[in-house]
């Protein structure tokens, strides 16, 4: 609750262009938007995340919600901006996979200052292994708390193919987690 | 979280994804605020007029200030404009159109009822043949034989025969006589004179009153002499021959 009121307080600052409201807001929610942007295999999540916010800042004035609608509003925007940079890497033929195989290949280079951040990349590198959709549900759903109504309205999809999707999801993680011990890295390491 | 309460298995997945941001995500926090910053300064510019709400806005004021502003310039009168005498509209009254429903009589067929023709048959009318008259041979009579109703002759004037003695006169059946001779003739003339009774109805009037009656009456004759000596012929007449015609005396003697 204290939570609530505090964003609450931020968005309305945030509405009249406040630069550290702008800010707190992008330190809360930028991690979770990447990590959602790298699940989805999106090329160059960086760009992406950045022309996120430029939108998010656009149309801020015109947003009216609390801290979960804005959540929404903010994955939303992220995930109609992934389909179009995923449809433009299609056109001019850019692997999708690259993202994955950088991020197996640099957990299995990892070594004991970047512990942390390996343990983020191999987390993401078996969420990629995914379907896109059932990543992208099990981001929104598990990982961001985000309402399975509020995780519909993102995908476009009914409440029950996200509940499916989210089912299956973390079914495959599981079976890939249970077939062997061996690091993530290992197992995804792309021959 | 109520369908993932066992996602222990799933924390060397998921507590990585759930954690804080690196500091290497956050790297590019000062350049990416900037940028939010500038857009949004410029979004304020943009959607001044590109808000929807702010849209509607202008566009109902712009209406209403044009249409305004058409409307009060037209209907007021200039200084030297003509006042312009409103014109009243009558309400055209529509007045129903009451359809009177089409009663619809029922002819009734008269018979027609044929008379028939009736020939009326031609009567042939006989052709009356008109049998030819053969006009009598008269006999003129012989002089010795006289005819006794007509003959002129005293003798054989029978009382009341004067008029077909006259008559005959006239035919010229007694040539010689003249008409006037026969009628003043005593033929067939009965010879007795019968005055009439005169009954006297009237009284008698007064001596003064007779007196004057008289002397009127013996005035008006010696004016008119002949009239009262006529009137005293024809009343002669009429007694000695009845009616005055033939006819009397025959029926009389009839």
């Amino acid at each position: 609750m204290r939570m609530f009121r505090r964003r609450s307080s931020t968005l309305d600052a945030a509405r009249v262009g406040d630069r550290e409201a702008l800010a707190a807001l992008w330190r809360i929610h930028h991690a979770p938007l990447l990590r959602y942007l790298r699940s989805r295999r999106t090329p160059s999540p960086d760009d992406v995340a950045s022309q996120v916010w430029i939108d998010v800042a656009t149309s801020i004035s015109r947003f009216e919600g609390d801290a979960d609608d804005f959540r929404r509003w903010l994955f939303t925007i992220a995930h109609r901006r992934s389909v179009d940079q995923i449809r433009q890497a299609v056109r001019t033929s850019a692997p999708r996979s690259a993202f994955a195989v950088r991020a197996a290949d640099h957990a299995a280079g990892a070594d004991v200052e970047h512990e942390d951040h390996d343990a983020l990349d191999r987390a993401v590198a078996l969420l990629a292994t995914l379907p896109d959709d059932q990543a992208e549900a099990v981001m929104l759903r598990v990982v961001n708390d985000l309402a399975i109504a509020d995780v519909a309205s993102v995908m476009g999809i009914s409440e029950g193919n996200v509940r499916v999707l989210v089912h299956r999801g973390l079914t495959r993680l599981r079976r890939k987690l249970s077939v062997t011990d061996a690091p993530v890295a290992t197992m995804k390491r792309v021959p | 979280m109520n369908e993932f309460d066992d996602l222990t298995d799933l924390d060397d997945v998921f507590g990585p994804l759930r954690s804080v941001a690196r500091p290497a995500e956050l790297s590019q926090e000062n350049a990416t605020v900037d940028l939010m910053v500038k857009a949004h300064r410029t979004s304020e510019g943009k959607h001044m007029f590109t808000s929807r709400r702010a849209r509607i806005a202008t566009l109902v004021a712009t209406g209403v200030l044009g249409f305004g502003g058409m409307a009060a310039a037209s209907s007021s009168p200039g200084v030297d404009d003509p006042v312009e005498v409103p014109v009243v509209e009558v309400p055209v009254v529509e007045v129903p159109v009451v359809e009177v429903p089409v009663v619809e009589v029922p002819v009734v067929e008269v018979p027609v009822v044929e008379e028939p023709v009736v020939e009326e048959p031609v009567v042939e009318e006989p052709v009356v043949e008109e049998p030819v008259i053969e006009e009598p041979v008269v006999e003129e009579p012989v002089a010795g034989d006289p005819d006794p109703d007509t003959a002129f002759d005293e003798n054989t004037c029978r009382p009341g025969n004067h008029g077909k003695t006259v008559s005959a006169v006239a035919r010229g059946e007694f040539p010689g006589v003249s008409v006037t001779d026969a009628a003043h003739s005593s033929c067939g003339k009965s010879g007795e004179v019968e005055e009439p009774e005169v009954e006297e109805t009237e009284p008698e009037p007064e001596e003064t009153e007779l007196e004057e009656l008289e002397a009127d009456h013996s005035e008006a004759k010696a004016d008119r002499p002949d009239k009262s000596d006529k009137g005293a012929e024809k009343a002669a007449n009429r007694n000695s021959n009845g009616n005055g015609n033939g006819k009397g005396n025959r029926n009389r003697d009839d």
